[in-house]
């Protein structure tokens, strides 16, 4: 084998393993963010479900994600509303109350949504399941928005 | 050991002409040249281009295998479903 081709054949020979070693990693963990089953896969270890409880949990979820993604839209949109209101004004006027307003009750809305979510999938896993999960899940539903929430669920 | 045999004399006086092309040689290290340049002698291909696929199998099987190994944090995977199911915080 001459050199050059040598060089080649491993060049190639690597970019496959890399190939490869993402192509396990996607298998394993899929990141597309339409693949609800797969973001759920996690909690049938961690609570040690059954086929049962897993099957309610994933149920649970699959119901909820698209009023999830309905408020997350409609949040977004209060947001933006209520941006754009208070760059084009010097002053607090009648209308960016109203939208500062809305954007509340709007992510009043998420907050209430989020919470029947985590209850209801708490109460789909055995007592004690359940209990633990509450524990993981309510600081992102007691302080919405703290950027530092998700990260603490790391931990 | 000496024999006395009138052969010995004859034998040592015996000088063939030599029967090799006066570039032998020459002709010798173009050959071994070539064989290199084409990647060894003909056992030796073979086998090296198993090697070689076997390594790349190699490769190929041990980055499958980490990257199976890789993706199980469960700690991403958490707090990807909690920033999942937050409306707000998907919005952010």
């Amino acid at each position: 084998m001459k050199l050059p081709s040598l060089a080649l054949v491993i060049l190639a020979t690597l970019v496959a393993g890399l190939i490869a070693y993402f192509g396990g990693r996607a298998l394993q963990h899929p990141s597309h963010p339409l693949d609800a089953k797969a973001e759920i896969r996690w909690m049938r270890k961690e609570f040690s479900l059954s086929e049962a409880n897993f099957a309610k949990v994933e149920a649970l979820h699959l119901a909820y994600i698209p009023r999830c993604d309905e408020l997350c839209m409609a949040v977004a949109d209060s947001g933006r509303k209520v941006r754009e209101l208070a760059a084009a004004t010097p002053v607090m006027t009648e209308a960016l109350a109203a939208a500062i307003a809305e954007d509340e009750h709007v992510r009043g809305e998420c907050r209430k949504a989020l919470l029947a979510h985590l209850y209801e999938t708490a109460a789909a896993m055995p007592s004690e399941a359940g209990q633990r999960f509450l524990e993981m899940a309510l600081p992102s539903v007691l302080s919405p928005g703290h950027p530092d929430v998700h990260d603490s669920v790391r931990h | 050991m000496k024999t006395n045999d009138p052969f010995d004399d004859l034998l040592s006086s015996w000088n063939p002409p030599p029967n090799v092309p006066s570039d032998f040689r020459e002709q010798v290290w173009h050959r071994i040249a070539a064989t290199a340049d084409a990647g060894g002698t003909l056992v030796a291909r073979p086998f090296r281009a198993r090697v070689a696929a076997i390594a790349a199998a190699a490769v190929i099987v041990v980055g499958f295998g980490l990257g199976l190994l890789d993706s199980g944090s469960p700690d991403s995977d958490r707090a990807a479903y909690f920033h999942r199911i937050d409306p707000i915080a998907k919005a952010r």
